[in-house]
């Protein structure tokens, strides 16, 4: 048997250990990209949970749940004093408790629009943005009356807002959001958005099919150039799956007797129960106009 | 880029939908007739790659990565009625779905993305690429025209935001949606975007228009002509003696006597500088011409006119010298 002469540069024996030795370096683009494909699938598992429990938005038809929390949706956008939104702040919490969506859960999903507008109103509570009457401050620079006032109401309004739209979304089944939605806007908006919505799962699978092969594959990082150049080939090929997708279904459905129309089953009639929620929450909103 | 339920009022939101009502069904029954059957799947696909670009990151120098909107990228792919769809659905989603962008602002957020970056994204794209562009041209047609999409876009986001304190406020002033005023507003929106976002946007879409175009051309819709862009053109020349009926100097276009008005006195640098250049038309006018109202008007068109013609013709050299 022949011997196998190993090249000079194996054989050196290094001190500093090789780049593969598991160190702690901030997340690359590949990272940060499987880390949010993953956190999106977690996060339509974890809207499941609360759509099978027995409570009150949980009982009531998807069209007249939709309706009703875009009655009060619109309450806050209308309200124009801290009296009408104090109010639909509470029909809210009531409604969060009737349908077992538990408070911490409700506040960790709206946290980040709470933190991302409370961060971009700061100024607003300074004097150099509102005058007016001092509360504290040092060096010149005050925290006003006025400025506290709009900043809270402001952060105030759009978290309620935030809570309202992931009430819905947390005890709605995507199935029957999209049934719902049906009642409202035409056929043939919301079955491309339901076959959006099944695609893009598709799809982010094969983002992430890509990704993780190359990150399995990955030993030390790749130039720039190298890196973004892998980026735009994988774009191209989401594009061409996309594309090539599109054509098979098109020909399964025309292949199906699929002639443009869309049929589908008509909605289920609406109990007293649906139409007294519907009938509550638009009152709500009525009364916040003159608030 | 996307603005959450509660940051507009409801007259603003209202405006935007009623403004993207006639836009979703132009573009929709521009897609039914292009498309036929197939354009569920081709759009419900479209939009699907138009979400998934938004979620991707993009690796950018000094080791860090971004996001992009995309929307130059999908309305290239898709062709721009079919990219207004193809965004709409997926902001849509996003909206409702993932709870991100608002419900109220849909229509305000549709216009933004979906109908500003989209059409002028391709259209950019289209006047400064030409026929048949080598692959640098390429690249820099679609840089350019992602750059300048994202911060009309952006601008558009800023001047909605901005408009909301002097449009909705309390009996005592307060502002009761998105507090600050256009001079807060378009700085704190346009800088980053300007100086970040944008250049981020221009390199994402070079890479992937570039590299579309090197692998396999035919993922590329086929172009249309610049006839729509002209008919926009046009229709904003007509739309240009508006100007004249708005009786207040427009934002940022004060003259040193309209400065000592609003704030008391003229900077001096201003003061050393301003005046220094006349323009061709100053005022839009021709000076030897009386400033009567009907006139004026005629030659602010006519000036609107003589400045959009340059632009053209630049764009028009532009195509002529640059190598294919």
């Amino acid at each position: 048997m022949a011997e196998v002469k190993l090249p000079a540069w194996l054989k050196e024996a290094r001190d500093a250990p090789c780049l593969a030795d598991g160190k702690d370096s901030a997340p690359g683009f590949l990272e940060k990209n499987l880390e949010g494909i993953a956190s999106f699938f977690g996060k339509m598992v974890y809207f499941e949970g609360y759509a099978s429990k027995k409570g009150l938005l949980q009982a009531v038809e998807p069209r007249a749940r939709i309706l009703g929390v875009l009655a009060l949706v619109l309450a806050c956008v209308a309200a124009s004093g801290v009296v009408a939104l104090s109010g639909v702040f509470l029909v809210t919490l009531a409604i969060a408790l009737l349908s077992k969506v538990g408070l911490s859960a409700l506040i960790k999903r709206v946290l980040p629009s709470f933190l991302f507008t409370s961060v971009l109103l700061l100024p607003v509570f300074f004097s150099f943005v509102t005058p007016g009457e001092p509360i504290a401050g040092f060096m010149g620079i005050y925290v006003t009356r006025q400025g506290a006032g709009t900043a809270f109401f402001f952060i105030s309004r759009v978290s309620l807002m935030a809570s309202l739209v992931m009430l819905l979304l947390l005890t709605t089944r995507q199935t029957d959001f999209f049934r719902g939605l049906r009642q409202f806007l035409p056929a043939f908006f919301v079955t491309t958005l339901f076959m959006t919505f099944r695609y893009i799962f598709v799809l982010l699978k094969v983002a992430e099919d890509s990704t993780l092969a190359r990150k399995s594959r990955t030993f030390a990082k790749g130039s720039l150039r190298e890196s973004q150049d892998w980026f735009a080939s994988r774009i191209a090929l989401i594009l061409k799956k996309s594309l090539s997708t599109a054509e098979e279904v098109s020909m399964a459905m025309a292949s199906r007797g699929f002639n443009g129309k869309l049929d589908a089953i008509g909605p289920a009639r609406m109990g007293k129960k649906d139409l007294l929620w519907v009938g509550l929450a638009w009152f709500v909103f009525f009364l916040s106009l003159g608030l | 880029m996307h603005i959450p339920d509660g940051y507009l009022s409801p007259r603003t939101c209202a405006f935007f939908y009623a403004l993207m009502l006639p836009a979703w069904y132009v573009s929709s029954r521009k897609v039914e007739k292009e498309l036929k059957l197939k354009e569920i799947p081709l759009l419900a696909l479209g939009a699907s790659f138009a979400f998934v670009v938004m979620m991707l990151n993009i690796p950018i120098p000094g080791g860090s990565s971004g996001h992009m909107v995309g929307a130059v990228v999908v309305s290239v792919a898709l062709g721009p009625w079919a990219g207004v769809i193809a965004l709409t659905i997926a902001l849509t989603l996003q909206a409702f779905i993932f709870a991100d962008g608002g419900i109220t602002t849909l229509g305000a957020n549709s216009f933004n993305m979906a109908l500003v970056m989209s059409f002028s994204g391709y259209y950019i794209y289209g006047a400064l690429a030409g026929r048949s562009p080598g692959r640098p041209r390429r690249g820099f047609a679609s840089a350019l025209a992602a750059y300048i999409a994202l911060n009309l876009a952006a601008l558009f986001v800023a001047v909605e935001l901005g408009i909301q304190p002097a449009i909705a406020h309390g009996a005592d002033g307060r502002p009761l949606y998105a507090p600050y005023p256009l001079s807060i507003a378009i700085p704190a929106m346009m800088l980053p975007h300007l100086l970040f976002f944008g250049p981020v946007e221009a390199l994402g879409t070079a890479l992937i228009i570039s590299y579309i175009y090197k692998t396999d051309e035919g993922l590329i819709k086929r172009r249309e002509g610049l006839k729509p862009l002209w008919a926009v053109l046009i229709f904003l020349i007509v739309l240009t003696p508006l100007g004249l009926i708005a009786a207040v100097t427009p934002w940022g276009e004060w003259g040193s006597s309209g400065i000592k008005e609003l704030i008391g006195y003229v900077p001096a640098g201003m003061e050393v500088l301003g005046g220094v250049w006349k323009g061709l038309l100053p005022g839009y006018t021709f000076t030897f011409y009386g400033a009567g109202r009907g006139a004026s008007a005629l030659f602010y068109v006519l000036s609107a006119a003589i400045g959009s013609g340059m632009i053209v013709l630049i764009v028009y050299l532009w195509g002529r010298l640059w190598p294919k």
